[in-house]
């Protein structure tokens, strides 16, 4: 009816299956395996040339620029006072997924960036937070979705030889 | 985990290079999908849930459609499909891009810092477009 068979769909699926999971495979591993060594805490990248500098160094060697350090606010790093609003994240929540979770998302994203102009910098925070919150969500939902309809749309196709 | 600024795109110190890779990966494997195949004419895709529960069109509907003709170079026909999609995708890009050279190169691009009215702005765009396109009066 649609004019997609079963070979299009398994082809489609093997094409997107194999390499996500080399790729999160591969992540997963290398995650580990550095939360272990702790090896990515060994250097720092400089802000201003893109250089790597040793954890230690309070200035670039190349460029002599002072080194911004990421401060650990107990779950995340957060950098330098700046607060991300995640409107990017939230406008691909809100066409791709196509769930209103996207708007909420939005919302904040606006607050964070009001309270920032505010000088409400712990508000900024919060907002920015459920910003992410919202995002999560959203993109939590559409992949539910997507999955759900997949699982049903290949059992109709395992049942009927065509869907 | 880590705080990566969209904004500002200040250096973290964890190396995030292989996700960038993986989400590059899984985006061009997105796109060639899109391209060889039309949202409109192929069962691949699922319809959206909002059309199918109301019949009414959400902000996003049309935008798999849109990114097909995108990518065939039909930009009119794309912007007939969504428009909002359209105009935000400059900025969408332009944020993906400053990522990408902030965890793979680590050099900063320009930071967009949108005032917040015009988020406010955007926010009311789109509702009035979720409104609108869903009435006679929609021009598409």
């Amino acid at each position: 009816m649609f004019g997609v068979g079963l070979p299009e769909l398994i082809i489609i699926l093997i094409i997107l299956a194999i390499p996500a999971a080399i790729i999160i495979g591969i992540i997963l591993i290398v995650r580990l395996s550095a939360d272990k060594s702790g090896k990515d805490l060994r250097h720092v990248f400089c802000t201003t040339c893109g250089t790597k500098n040793s954890g230690s160094a309070s200035h670039c060697f190349r460029c002599g620029n002072i080194l911004l350090r990421p401060q650990h606010n107990g779950k995340g790093i957060s950098v330098g006072g700046v607060v991300p609003n995640y409107l990017a994240q939230a406008i691909l929540a809100t066409v791709f997924c196509c769930v209103p979770f996207g708007i909420p998302a939005i919302v904040f994203a606006a607050q964070v960036n009001s309270k920032l102009e505010g000088g409400d910098y712990a508000g900024a925070v919060e907002a920015s937070k459920r910003a992410k919150l919202w995002c999560w969500i959203s993109f939590g939902v559409g992949l539910g979705i997507v999955v759900v309809y997949l699982v049903f749309g290949l059992i109709g196709v395992l049942m009927e030889g065509r869907y | 985990m880590d705080e990566i600024c969209f904004e500002s795109g200040l250096s973290v110190m964890r190396d995030q290079r292989l996700e960038t890779l993986a989400l590059v990966v899984m985006g061009m494997a997105a796109m060639c999908i899109l391209y060889i195949f039309n949202p409109s004419t192929s069962v691949l895709y699922m319809p959206c849930p909002f059309h199918e529960l109301t019949g009414l069109e959400c902000p996003g509907c049309g935008s798999l459609r849109a990114i097909h003709h995108l990518l065939h170079g039909h930009v009119a026909t794309a912007f007939v499909l969504n428009p909002l999609m359209i105009l935000v995708s400059p900025f969408l890009g332009y944020s993906f891009l400053s990522y990408l050279l902030v965890t793979s190169r680590r050099r900063l691009l320009p930071p967009i810092f949108v005032p917040a009215i015009g988020i406010w702005i955007f926010l009311g765009v789109v509702l009035l477009f979720w409104v609108i396109r869903n009435t006679p009066a929609y021009p598409f």
